[in-house]
């Protein structure tokens, strides 16, 4: 069923690229109708993208510090490791606060020209070109908002968005007058990208049983991290409300992006469509705080607005925009033609997406030759639509810390300081300042790839609780927890899973070696992930110290500990390795390193033949 | 009495305006000959598969006020494009093109790349990105330019150029000889006299023929060489500056510091910076040298003719690109005289125009010339063009050429579109009040620096001095330059690559067995300059005792580079990097010591 599905996806992709092309050599009127775009509606997504991107750069201006220079907590250096290696970020030129505020300002001077429409083809690709460099930049995991956000930019380059309601339509001085519609192998190509977010994701969905049982919905409005007032209202809908709400999404999905393109009655059932989907997602943004998504899938149907409908309201914004008319200053002119050049370029990014959004689908049936991957890469095409394919996922739960204060009190830093709570918090999505921090905060504390962040991150909440707090409220340690939370079927209340994170010490500790290790394993009663977390923390001090060869001998105890524990498959254990590498290194010690390094190196093919077995 | 001050002055710290243009392409042709000897490097020195990746990069810049637009990708391919890209700006800049914008530009790519990896630069590098930082500040596009083509400005400006710009490049140069000579003072052998023979058989700095002549000559030749050239650095001023005479000495003294560089370039290692030097001295060229070197500067055939220069072009008026073609063409043939005219003035002029669907050109007789033959009567009244003339009066080239001309006149249209970025603009040489502020900030500033290199002691402000870093404005006179007679004690680096098959080689002399015998030049032994500076430099810091991150990275570099490709049968297992010193008390003459040893198949590929 997926690989038939697929194989008419080519096919589809195929036929309709041929289609274009000889229709925009026939001058096809039914094509150009149903393909191309009303200049007018390109110019309302122009406008509301641009809002989309000062709002997204405003979000994140207050943590300039902490996530884009050099001493927060996303370091340069740390930062071009997370990336692909044929990405690129123009905030990589400098690590202080002021040059990279500078690049905000840059950043936000464009979204505004975009705005207004000056220059807008230019402003579009500089818009476009600081975006990805914002994220790649915070190195942080994108979802589907970031993925679309970039497309809709990437593919505005090959549109005319700038042709109506803008400072360039203003100052044109051609005397022709304007065609209505704007068809292109771009515009043609933006259809199918369109369809395929939701396509791809479907074909993606399907492959897991919560979608084909119908309980998806339920299991996406339960990720603690992202829920909001009206989840919860959601939450406690009956499950066949839920079912219905499931397989309604699913058919929209798959049968929605055909409503745009059906040949009779176009210009009614596009406007309907065009409502029907920014409904949708608004619904889902209120249900789920998907962040920017909703806005940005939103702003994505905007295109489709036909004609019909611009007609339908003419007369008010006519009357509105000539008075705005700049009579004499007409400089620009405004090109309304495709260039066979821009046809070319539509159609291979057009097959490059398919490309990436079939490896995504199946990476080993659809591998494709290297340097086109990597283009892609460097083009920041590439796209995955899987969200909520997968119930819970590891980001589900909440952190909770037990911080110890000097007098002896016990609080919890993740609440501003108030007493620790084991409980779900009241609303999940506003334990977090804003998205960036949500998502720094879950994938250092949960995901694998970003825990070896997690000291710098853990001393850095010490640091700031310091700050401000002076005599008996000064922090002296404190843990981290996640509190893991799985739904069950049917509403049936599960408790959630304590896991012990990481131990911070604010403080160097005056004590011995020895005396650390009896005291660990006393404390640990016996369970070595405690014991190990504890070492490991109790090294990084030492580290900080420069004491290395004391760390080493905490670094080995803990691994010794987990190897009786947990044997080779333990992503702690290269960690732990690659600290005790990184000191043999620094005492020059190379033939244990070396040694060390293979024994790293054996880990990670082990744990890879596993994950291919599996 | 004022007015002759003032003209004084003006002799003095004036430039002028050719020269200027002179200097503007002079720059060019280096930044493009400096990154062609790049090219060879990319991947080495600026991508993350090299010596330094970035993440070694951003570690050492923490926090750093540097900016570098190498630091976005770390891909050598992206780095090329880039490199390429920065070859196209400097291009623009020698035919100057928007100027002031385009050497903006090249300044910005050029300290980037400086930036991006600082310790194979040498002072000539940082003084040739400082001449463009000056440079923006200076009207290097009024003369022999596209800009001056197509200039609008009815502002008759003196040929002279004076202002604070002015007096800042001229600091500038001077600096380099003058702080020199402050630092030679403090060096016992150039006081002595002996520097120059003791530089000139140095393994690091000499060369055979310094060698030759240092052993051949009499001593106190050298020591009259040594002092002599002492004093030429320390009167750089009074021989750049000259009071009196000043375009009489003016003249002399570019002869002769020309020399002096020459005579590095020559007889010693010395890197890029004589060339830069002697690059900078040109701006000297005084407006009497110019206005007399153009009065010479004529074709054979002007020169026999007894009526002044009278030849005409005539371009469609209707056609702006050819307005604009011609006007270029004026400029750059070096024939300010001729008259521009649109066709449609002259009846005549314009049915031979319609006939041949042609530009016209009038010559001093009166005739009419169109197409090619236009061309080559252009040529020859052209002083650069004329001696070109017999290769455009071939056969073969003229049938090429009338073909071309065609091509162009055909695709009119398309011309016009590619021209149509090439505007009619203002140039305007004037500062305003906020430029004329930040200049002579600047100007302290390097004053300030040389200062501070000289004498530890006094210090630049901290803020000041991230203003300078951010600028690349610091004044690094003495890296690599053959100045310094301290610290001679000889050392090199020898890299021992053990290949899988047994065999053993020294990676920077590959097909040569390993010895450990003194190398008779330092310039021979390593690659190119990068690569010595890179050695001379780098390895040194090491920035915790035992662990060496620059060794290890170019462990790693050399594992990854030699058993990247798969045709190569022997595979390179392990790679020593020994630190070789001259050491007469011991056995073989020389004291090796292993600064690092590095197992590749711990490196990942």
């Amino acid at each position: 069923m997926e690989s038939q599905a697929i194989r008419l996806l080519i096919i589809i992709t195929i036929v309709f690229t041929v289609y274009i092309w000889r229709s925009l050599k026939n001058k096809d009127s039914k094509a150009e109708e149903l393909f191309g775009f009303d200049l007018r509606s390109l110019a309302l997504f122009r406008i509301v993208v641009a809002f989309v991107i000062l709002a997204d750069l405003l979000n994140r201006f207050p943590d300039l510090n902490i996530f884009y220079n050099d001493t927060g907590l996303m370091p340069r250096s740390l930062a071009v490791n997370y990336i692909h290696i044929w990405s690129y970020s123009i905030h990589f030129i400098s690590g202080r606060v002021e040059i990279q505020a500078i690049l905000f300002l840059l950043a936000a001077i464009f979204a505004f020209l975009l705005l207004i429409g000056y220059r807008t083809k230019l402003m579009t690709f500089l818009s476009w070109f600081f975006l990805i460099s914002l994220e790649h930049r915070d190195a942080l995991a994108l979802d589907g908002g970031d993925f679309e956000l970039r497309l809709l930019l990437f593919w505005g380059m090959l549109l005319p968005l700038g042709a109506c309601f803008s400072i360039d339509s203003l100052m044109n001085k051609s005397k022709e007058e304007l065609p209505k519609r704007f068809f292109s192998m771009g515009s043609a190509a933006y259809c199918l990208q369109f369809a395929f977010i939701y396509w791809f994701s479907i074909i993606l969905k399907l492959r897991n049983e919560t979608w084909r049982d119908g309980t998806a919905v339920y299991y996406a409005i339960t990720n603690v991290s992202l829920e909001t007032y009206f989840s919860k209202l959601v939450f406690e809908l009956p499950m066949d409300v839920l079912h219905f709400m499931t397989n309604s999404v699913i058919a929209f999905e798959s049968l929605g992006p055909l409503l745009f393109f059906i040949p009779v009655f176009n210009g009614p059932i596009r406007t309907i469509s065009v409502i029907g989907y920014v409904f949708m997602h608004i619904c889902f943004g209120i249900c789920i705080d998907l962040e920017i998504f909703h806005l940005v899938s939103s702003a994505a149907a905007l295109h489709f607005l036909p004609s019909w409908f611009w007609e339908k309201i003419d007369l008010l914004l006519s009357n509105f925009f000539s008075n705005f008319l700049i009579k004499d200053k007409r400089v620009s002119t405004i090109n309304l033609k495709s260039s066979l050049l821009s046809n070319v370029l539509a159609t291979y990014f057009l097959f490059s997406v398919l490309a990436i959004n079939l490896w995504s689908v199946d990476p080993k049936k659809y591998d494709f030759p290297r340097p086109f991957m990597y283009l892609i890469s460097f083009l920041s095409i590439d796209q995955m639509w899987g969200m909520y394919t997968a119930p819970g996922g590891w980001s589900s739960g909440w952190p909770v810390s037990v911080g110890k204060l000097k007098d002896g009190s016990e609080i919890d830093i993740f609440r501003n300081g108030q007493s620790v709570k084991w409980d779900k918090p009241e609303i999940g999505s506003e334990m977090y300042k804003n998205r960036n921090w949500r998502r720094y905060i879950l994938s250092v504390i949960a995901d694998p790839t970003y825990q070896p962040n997690l000291p710098y991150y853990a001393g850095n909440l010490c640091r700031e609780w310091n700050n401000t707090h002076k005599g008996d409220k000064e922090l002296q340690e404190f843990d981290i927890y996640f509190m893991k939370w799985d739904p069950k079927p049917n509403h049936k209340f599960v408790r959630p899973e304590k896991s012990f994170v990481w131990k911070q010490y604010c403080f160097y500790s005056q004590r011995s070696v020895d005396e650390i290790l009896n005291e660990v394993v006393k404390k640990s009663e016996g369970n070595a992930i405690t014991a190990v977390i504890d070492l490991y923390s109790n090294a990084s001090l030492f580290i900080y110290q420069q004491k290395y060869s004391e760390a080493e001998i905490l670094y080995k105890k803990a691994l010794e500990l987990l190897g009786v524990e947990y044997g080779a498959n333990d992503v702690r254990l290269t960690q732990i390795l690659t600290a005790i590498e990184a000191i043999q290194r620094l005492q020059g010690r190379n033939e244990e390193a070396n040694n060390t390094n293979t024994r790293i190196k054996n880990l990670v093919d082990e744990s890879k033949s596993q994950e291919k077995t599996n | 009495m004022e007015n002759t001050n003032k003209k004084e002055i003006n002799a003095l710290f004036g430039i002028d305006l050719r020269s200027l243009a002179f200097l503007r392409i002079l720059l060019a042709v280096l930044i493009i000959i400096d990154i062609i000897s790049r090219l060879g490097i990319v991947s080495a020195f600026y991508s993350d598969d090299g010596i330094v990746p970035r993440t070694q990069f951003f570690n050492q810049n923490s926090n750093a006020w540097n900016i570098s637009i190498f630091a976005i990708h770390g891909r050598p391919s992206i780095i090329l494009v880039l490199l390429i890209i920065e070859i196209f700006f400097a291009l623009a800049l020698a035919f100057g093109y928007r100027t002031r914008l385009v050497t903006f530009i090249s300044w910005i790519l050029l300290t980037s790349l400086h930036v991006r990896c600082s310790f194979i630069n040498d002072s000539g590098d940082y003084l040739l990105s400082l001449l463009l930082f000056w440079g923006m500040f200076l009207p290097l596009g009024a003369k022999y330019s596209i800009d001056n083509a197509l200039n609008t400005s009815d502002k008759i400006f003196s040929s002279v150029y004076f202002s604070l710009s002015s007096i800042a490049i001229y600091i500038q140069i001077i600096s380099v000889y003058l702080f020199t000579s402050f630092a030679l003072k403090q060096d016992v052998k150039w006081l002595g006299g002996e520097a120059i023979l003791s530089l000139a058989t140095s393994v690091q700095d000499g060369t055979p023929l310094s060698t030759y002549l240092a052993t051949h000559l009499p001593i106190s030749y050298l020591k009259l060489i040594t002092h002599s050239v002492r004093w030429l650095a320390l009167l750089s001023p009074l021989f750049l500056l000259p009071l009196i005479f000043t375009s009489q000495v003016r003249l002399f003294s570019i002869g002769v510091y020309t020399l002096l560089n020459l005579c590095l370039i020559v007889f010693f290692d010395s890197g890029f910076l004589p060339w830069v030097n002697i690059a900078a001295l040109f701006i000297l060229l005084p407006e009497r040298f110019w206005d007399s070197f153009t009065k010479k500067l004529k074709t054979p055939v002007e020169a026999f003719r007894e009526t002044p220069l009278q030849i005409k072009i005539y371009f469609d008026g209707m056609c702006g690109f050819c307005k604009k073609m011609v006007l270029i063409i004026r400029t750059f043939f070096l024939i300010p005289e001729t008259q521009i005219l649109p066709a449609q003035d002259d009846l005549k002029v314009y049915e031979v125009m319609q006939k041949e669907n042609s530009w016209v050109v009038m010559d001093h007789t009166g005739k009419l010339h169109t197409k090619y033959t236009a061309f080559l009567i252009l040529c020859e009244n052209s002083p650069v063009l004329y001696y070109l003339l017999p290769f455009f009066r071939f056969g073969p080239i003229v049938q090429y050429g009338t073909m071309i001309y065609e091509k162009i006149a055909s695709n009119r249209f398309l011309g016009s579109r590619i021209i149509s970025s090439l505007k009619f603009r203002k140039i305007n040489i004037e500062q305003n009040d906020c430029e004329k502020i930040f200049i002579v900030i600047f100007m302290i500033f390097i004053i300030f620096s040389n200062v501070e290199n000289i004498y530890g002691k006094y210090k630049i402000p901290d803020n000041l001095k991230s203003l300078g870093t951010l600028l690349n404005i610091e004044q690094p006179w003495y890296k690599s330059a053959p100045i310094s007679t301290k610290d001679r004690n000889i050392k090199w680096y020898l890299v021992q690559g053990i290949f899988n098959d047994g065999k053993e080689y020294n990676l920077l002399r590959y097909k040569e067995k390993i010895s450990w015998r003194k190398p008779d030049f330092l310039s021979t032994y390593y690659k190119n300059r990068f690569w010595k500076n890179y050695f001379e430099d780098s390895l040194n810091i090491s920035l915790y005792p035992g662990y060496d991150i620059n060794a290890f990275n170019y462990t790693a570099y050399a594992c990854k580079n030699w058993n990247k490709s798969e045709k190569q049968k022997s595979k390179l297992e392990f790679v020593k990097v020994f630190l070789v010193n001259e050491d007469v008390s011991s056995e073989y003459g020389i004291n090796k010591t292993l600064k690092w040893e590095q197992n590749c198949s711990a490196i990942k590929l």
